[in-house]
């Protein structure tokens, strides 16, 4: 019986209460569970990934050396693509004297004709027409001059008179307005 | 006696736990860290890598494509539109071609001195503007020559018209004086540097473009040749639609 007693006296002095030893136990084993879980887990996750990879590199290899093959024909390909911008450019470039001169003709009256026309880049159009008198001068140009916006920058050139009679007019304008 | 025993085993468990702890997080951080990162990084590089493979993928089938025929025919037709050399024999059929449409009798046609020229003769002066001047009079009344004039720019082989001159004469034919320019563009030796690099792709631009020069017309059809002229009756009604 001494000895319990004194036993139980000795127990009371020890540095660490039974519940604290519990919890050390606990965390111990779940830090213990935990780190060998991450372990493995990473292992094994990182096993997975070195296996993709170097799946990846040899598929990665194999593609270069087959468009190390085809290095003829992607030169084509980029070829044909700078060509299309090339033409592009042109196309946007381009101007349609065809439709600019159906313009034209509708803007000169039947009846009236013509001795010179020419058309240039930027839309730039030289006329020369006869008129049989100043009536006629001034029935074709009236219309035009009122209206600027039909043929803009209009400049008379030259208006002369031959040993006929007859007018001729040499005027100088920008293409007709696009409708 | 026992007592010191107990006293001690209990210390000694105490003292394992907290060295077990200590030594685990020790080791988390001296290996499992460093692991977890090389991890990571390991994960980033394989979606880089995989990023790659799709590029290279999609690039090996664009070129498998052509190479089995996809877009053969736009290649045919953009090196009708601009040839990689100056191709003059593509330029006078499409004029005569153009001509025999529109029912004009071409008189003259010439290209401007130089405008003939050999490969070699393309690493000179005129290599860099990828372009050359004709000239060309043409007689016939002036809707046939609004045509023909408007056949040359639908027309596949790229042509531009800087000036035309009509001349109107009573009793004749309506003459026309036309200048013109053309265009090639030689291959580029293009140095492909990186296999990986990104093969460009069409934009929708480049598209319309390639639809505008697939609809263009050839004239390989024309086979008469109009560069003969013809001496036709007169009409007078020049101007008349």
């Amino acid at each position: 019986m001494k000895e319990i007693n004194l036993l139980l006296k000795k127990k009371e002095k020890f540095p660490i209460p039974e519940i604290q030893r519990k919890r050390l136990s606990r965390v111990t084993f779940i830090l213990l569970s935990l780190f060998f879980f991450l372990l493995f887990f990473t292992v094994g996750y990182s096993l997975v990934l070195h296996f993709r990879h170097s799946n990846l590199l040899t598929e990665q290899g194999t593609l270069k050396n087959i468009i190390e093959s085809k290095k003829e024909t992607e030169a084509r390909y980029i070829s044909f693509l700078q060509k299309i911008s090339f033409a592009g450019k042109i196309i946007e470039g381009r101007e349609d004297f065809g439709g600019l001169l159906s313009k034209i003709q509708t803007f000169i009256p039947e009846g009236y004709n013509p001795l010179a026309l020419s058309v240039e880049t930027g839309g730039r159009v030289f006329l020369s027409i006869k008129f049989p008198d100043t009536e006629s001068v001034d029935n074709f140009l009236a219309p035009i001059v009122s209206d600027p916006k039909v043929v803009p920058n209009l400049t008379v050139n030259s208006l002369s008179k031959d040993k006929d009679d007859k007018y001729s007019i040499n005027l100088e304008f920008k293409s007709l307005k696009k409708e | 006696m026992r007592l010191n025993f107990t006293v001690k085993n209990e210390y000694l468990i105490f003292s394992a736990q907290v060295l077990t702890i200590l030594t685990i997080l020790f080791l988390t951080k001296q290996i499992l860290i460093p692991f977890i990162i090389r991890t990571a990084k390991l994960r980033e590089e394989i979606n880089k890598e995989q990023a790659t493979v799709a590029l290279l993928k999609q690039k090996v089938s664009l070129l498998s494509g052509i190479e089995q025929g996809t877009f053969q025919q736009d290649f045919e037709n953009i090196n009708q539109a601009v040839p990689h050399e100056k191709n003059i024999f593509s330029l006078l059929s499409t004029i005569d071609g153009a001509a025999f449409s529109s029912g004009i009798s071409m008189e003259t046609f010439s290209l401007k001195p130089g405008g003939i020229s050999t490969d070699s003769a393309e690493t000179r002066k005129e290599k860099s503007s990828n372009e050359f001047n004709f000239n060309l009079t043409a007689a016939g009344d002036i809707n046939q020559i609004r045509n023909f004039i408007t056949n040359l720019f639908k027309a596949r082989r790229l042509v531009s018209l800087k000036k035309v001159s009509f001349r109107f004469k009573e009793a004749e034919k309506t003459k026309a004086s036309i200048e013109g320019v053309t265009y090639y563009l030689p291959a580029t030796s293009t140095t492909i540097s990186d296999v990986q690099s990104d093969l460009p792709i069409f934009s929708a631009h480049e598209k319309k473009v390639l639809e505008e020069i697939n609809g263009l017309m050839t004239f390989r059809e024309a086979s008469a040749s109009t560069f003969i002229s013809t001496p036709s009756s007169t009409t007078r009604n020049i101007f008349s639609l």
